[in-house]
């Protein structure tokens, strides 16, 4: 089985200054490490903050100051991305990897009719007959689960409901075959019987192919009902990494534990308290050993002074913990 | 002062809002009754009604048609400077922290104020019960003195409960509270909720899109669908035996977050309807599996079942 | 060290303030410099504003008179310096009576909507349809020419710009949550008003106001020189403006250019600060570090 894409080490930090002039550095990735094999669906979990869409942006090279990358190597197919050039790298954005983000108006042209966009995406990017991207537009969308979708061309995007706006957008991410699919937050807002059909959607269009998809969530039940893989990040880092049925049954990072816990909202409900108050942790002011300590329950002397190995993403369950 | 009846009865509700020449159909007849310290839960998706039909019973909205009486009186008509004086006894929780806490003041004065409100406490005393109510929801004192924009999510949720909190009061509508936070603050503002449940013996409201988060906290269930309620029960009848199709469709569309549970997926035809175009029969028809032409011909009604507490508005069950 | 630290910051402060809005930092330095002038005239002016020099009668500037006298022999420098007083004494109570008058209107029109809104709108275009200083004029004329009366019918027609920006923030906030939050925590209407929505709608209007004040400064300024308003011997610019305009054909041009010139810089001072002000709290213009 071949890898379609593999992440290693990737760190990204903020550099500002603050109102004496002095650097300030949030490091808000820690080393992240992904592997994707093809015909899988990754899921990267966490929570808000935990630095899951930066790692998207960090992959598809599109951080913004201040934001930068400062080390880490991403590989995709063989290629290497982060030492291509932007000309290059911006050929493969909407054409070897495609991108779904939760709020399809921002990935849309409002002034553009929803066919010509996806007639416009393939022309850019491949030698190709206007009738002929047509055809295809028109294919994509039936696959993608646009009723009518002759008629759909010629809509605006502000005619289309949440759910078929979010179709379109997949439909416009798969056009020009990527080999990956990136997918962050694709359903966050939307309902769950629309949110169920978009997932759907992405599982049939990747499952026994030689594509792959990451999909980013905050929502658990995402995670195990539709990936085969699962990278759980807290403050930057992948924590816990394998095969979904792994981590999620037997987790073994107390982060990964707590989280699984805390979607038992039947048994929060009645009391039971998954974690130590919430608090976010201090970018500006990591600290020195595991980054998880401060809120472990499982927490010894080694943890404040040691980072835990690094996972090797390998097939297996693999964990940042001294004690997993 | 009714002492046996329901606390809150909604009879046949109804609100359009009109505007631009068309006509959106929020609302139509939705019946209701909450006993005292019972805990309903409100599911249904986006454009079902269900946040209209909270805002209506807080009389933020004025119904079409239709009444809302609370402990016996009928406060469908009353006007706002009456209606204050229920208003300790009928609170709000609202979705978004950052949007109903007032941005210019500090979380400790918003906590106050219906204390300021509706009490003859002195001001030493307000504060000192501005502490318990922190304290209660777990929301540490420093935060009393910071703005809005100074606390998280979670920490601005705890003070919105213990502002909704404060006046003790009998009915607490809860629109998506936990919607917009992080899982591991949505698990804990649930436990709050849960146990402020039992201290309190207060009833609850509890609108959501989610019924994982209903399960976890409501005694009872109505399921909405375009501005009606299709299907109410006990927490057990809706979740272990649901009737109606839609409610069918909705409980197989959730996701658990044990990839050993898988439910079975019922199909899911076609795009959720308008609201500014109500069929004449069951809203559902045109998606259901199961709907033949009595279905789209005529109003059905919600029908109580054999074991009593649990009614379904459609013929085929 | 502890107040060599703050002084860094301080002059920090001033470096960012200055780079988002140098306009802000100017204006406010001659507003600043009005009001120093008008607390301090009394001790740094030669003369008494309306003393007479009865050997010195229009003279040109000089040492002794640095900006010359006038026709009555009462030195032009000392009347300028106490015209700033009167900048200040209408500046800010015409200020006053707009705000008191228009933001309660607009806040009430902006909530309530509908036929409340549509008479107070209706009510305040018919008096913004008039000529301004033609109304101003008139009224003034009418009431008497005191400064009380300047000042409260300057207020009073210019109170319906304030209450036309603070009703469009009012309606783009008032579906807020915060504000039903308000209503169902069981808030009277005041309280909604004064305590939950103005602090929340002000900025437009307080950034607005050191133009008004420009403007009122201009209008009183107008009133006083085709003689409605207040009336010479009164150091007020506009009057001085008037009592030189009648010497600048023979020659003595002085008498009419200094106070034309405080009144310029008066004027251009409230005008760089609103403008000032308005880059500052401009959302879309707004730099965070």
């Amino acid at each position: 089985m071949t890898d379609i894409l593999k992440v290693r080490g990737l760190r990204t930090h903020f550099v500002s200054r603050n109102a004496v002039n002095e650097i300030r550095t949030a490091r808000a990735l820690n080393g992240v490490d992904l592997t994707l094999p093809a015909g899988r669906i990754l899921g990267v979990v966490g929570e808000t903050g935990a630095g899951k869409s930066l790692t998207v942006q960090t992959i598809l090279g599109t951080l913004k100051a201040p934001a930068e990358r400062v080390a880490g190597e991403i590989e995709l197919m063989g290629q290497r991305l982060d030492t291509m050039p932007e000309a290059e790298l911006n050929r493969h954005r909407g054409a070897t990897i495609g991108l779904v983000v939760q709020s399809p108006v921002t990935s849309l042209d409002p002034r553009v009719r929803v066919g010509d966009q996806l007639v416009r995406l393939q022309r850019a990017h491949r030698d190709i007959t206007r009738a002929d991207a047509r055809a295809r537009a028109i294919d994509m969308l039936k696959r993608v689960g646009v009723p009518s979708p002759q008629e759909r061309m010629k809509a605006w995007p502000h005619e289309l409901s949440g759910g078929m706006a979010q179709r379109v957008v997949i439909a416009m991410a798969l056009i020009n075959d990527p080999v990956l699919l990136i997918a962050d937050e694709p359903t966050t807002g939307l309902d769950v019987t629309v949110q169920a059909q978009i997932l759907d959607l992405i599982r049939d269009l990747i499952a026994g192919t030689d594509r792959g998809a990451i999909i980013v969530t905050h929502d658990l039940g995402v995670v195990a009902q539709y990936c085969e893989h699962v990278a759980v990040m807290y403050s930057g880092v992948v924590v816990e990494h394998g095969p979904v049925d792994e981590v999620f049954v037997a987790p073994r990072h107390p982060y990964t534990t707590a989280l699984l816990a805390a979607a038992d909202l039947a048994a929060a409900a009645t009391g039971r308290r998954p974690l130590p108050p919430s608090t976010p942790p201090n970018l500006y002011d990591l600290p020195a050993g595991c980054l998880f300590a401060p809120r472990c329950p499982k927490v010894q002397a080694v943890c404040a002074t040691e980072p835990p190995a690094k996972p090797s993403p390998s097939g297996q369950a693999e964990t940042r913990c001294h004690f997993a | 002062m009714n002492t046996t009846g329901p606390l809150l009865t909604v009879r046949d509700a109804v609100k359009h809002f009109r505007g631009g020449g068309r006509t959106v159909h929020a609302l139509n007849g939705v019946s209701l009754s909450i006993a005292p310290g019972e805990s309903v839960g409100l599911v249904g998706e986006s454009g079902s009604g269900k946040t209209t039909l909270g805002r209506l019973i807080l009389r933020l909205e004025q119904a079409t048609s239709g009444s809302v009486e609370f402990d016996g009186h009928d406060v469908t008509t009353w006007r706002e400077s009456r209606m204050r004086r229920l208003r300790p006894a009928v609170q709000m929780v609202f979705q978004s922290p950052y949007a109903s806490l007032n941005p210019r003041m500090k979380i400790g004065a918003l906590i106050e104020e219906p204390l300021k409100l509706h009490t003859t406490l002195s001001k030493d005393d307000r504060k000192k019960e501005v502490r318990a109510l922190a304290r209660r929801v777990a929301l540490s004192e420093v935060l009393l003195e910071r703005h809005v924009n100074q606390a998280s999510g979670g920490q601005l949720q705890r003070a919105s409960i213990a502002r909704a909190i404060a006046t003790r009061p009998k009915l607490l509508v809860l629109d998506e509270p936990t919607s917009s936070l992080d899982l591991s603050v949505r698990a804990e503002i649930l436990s709050l909720l849960g146990s402020l449940k039992e201290e309190h013996g207060m009833a609850m409201l509890f609108i959501s899109h989610d019924l994982d988060t209903v399960h976890a906290i409501c005694d009872r269930v109505c399921v909405m669908y375009l501005g009606r309620i299709v299907e109410t029960g006990s927490r057990e009848a809706i979740f272990r035996a649901p009737l109606h199709p839609y409610t069918r469709t909705l409980l197989s569309a959730q996701l658990s977050a044990d990839p050993r549970v898988t439910r079975e997926r019922l199909p899911i035809l076609g795009e959720p309807p308008s609201p500014l175009r109500l069929p004449p029969g069951c809203g559902y028809a045109e998606r259901c599996p199961i709907a033949e032409t009595a279905c789209t011909t005529k109003a059905i009604a919600l029908t109580a079942k054999a074991d009593g507490d649990h009614s379904v508005a459609c013929i085929k069950t | 060290m502890a107040i060599a630290i703050s002084e860094i910051r301080a002059g920090d402060r001033l470096a960012r303030l200055w780079r988002r809005s140098s306009s802000f930092v100017v204006g406010s330095a001659l507003v600043a410099l009005l009001v120093l002038t008008a607390l301090l005239c009394g001790f740094v002016s030669p003369y008494g504003p309306t003393q007479v020099l009865p050997n010195a009668i229009l003279q040109t500037p000089s040492a002794a008179h640095w900006f010359g006298t006038d026709g009555n022999g009462m030195d032009v420098f000392t009347r300028v310096l106490y015209g700033a007083r009167y900048a200040i004494a209408i500046a800010l109570p015409s200020a006053f009576v707009m705000v008191a008058v228009g933001v309660p209107l607009g806040l009430i029109a902006g909530y309530y909507g509908g036929v409340v809104d549509e008479v107070l709108t209706r009510m305040l275009d018919v008096l913004r349809a008039f000529p301004s200083i033609i109304l101003a004029l008139a009224v003034v004329s009418a009431t008497g020419q005191s400064l009380i009366n300047v000042v409260v019918v300057i207020g009073l027609i210019d109170a319906p710009i304030f209450a036309r920006v603070v009703r469009s923030e009012v309606i783009s906030i008032r579906r807020s949550d915060f504000v039903a939050s308000a209503v169902v925590t069981g808030n009277p209407t005041w309280r909604i008003l004064f305590v939950h929505l103005l602090p929340n709608t002000i900025k437009g209007a307080a950034a607005l106001l050191p133009l008004r004040m420009a403007w009122a400064l201009r209008v009183s300024a107008t009133l006083a020189f085709v003689g409605v308003g207040i009336q010479a011997p009164e150091p007020e610019w506009g009057a001085l403006i008037r009592q030189g305009a009648e010497y600048i054909i023979s020659g003595q041009h002085w008498v009419a250019m200094f106070p034309g010139i405080a009144l310029v810089i008066a004027v251009f001072g409230f005008n760089l600060m609103g403008d000032g002000l308005q880059e500052l709290t401009d959302p879309r213009l707004d730099v965070k570090k």
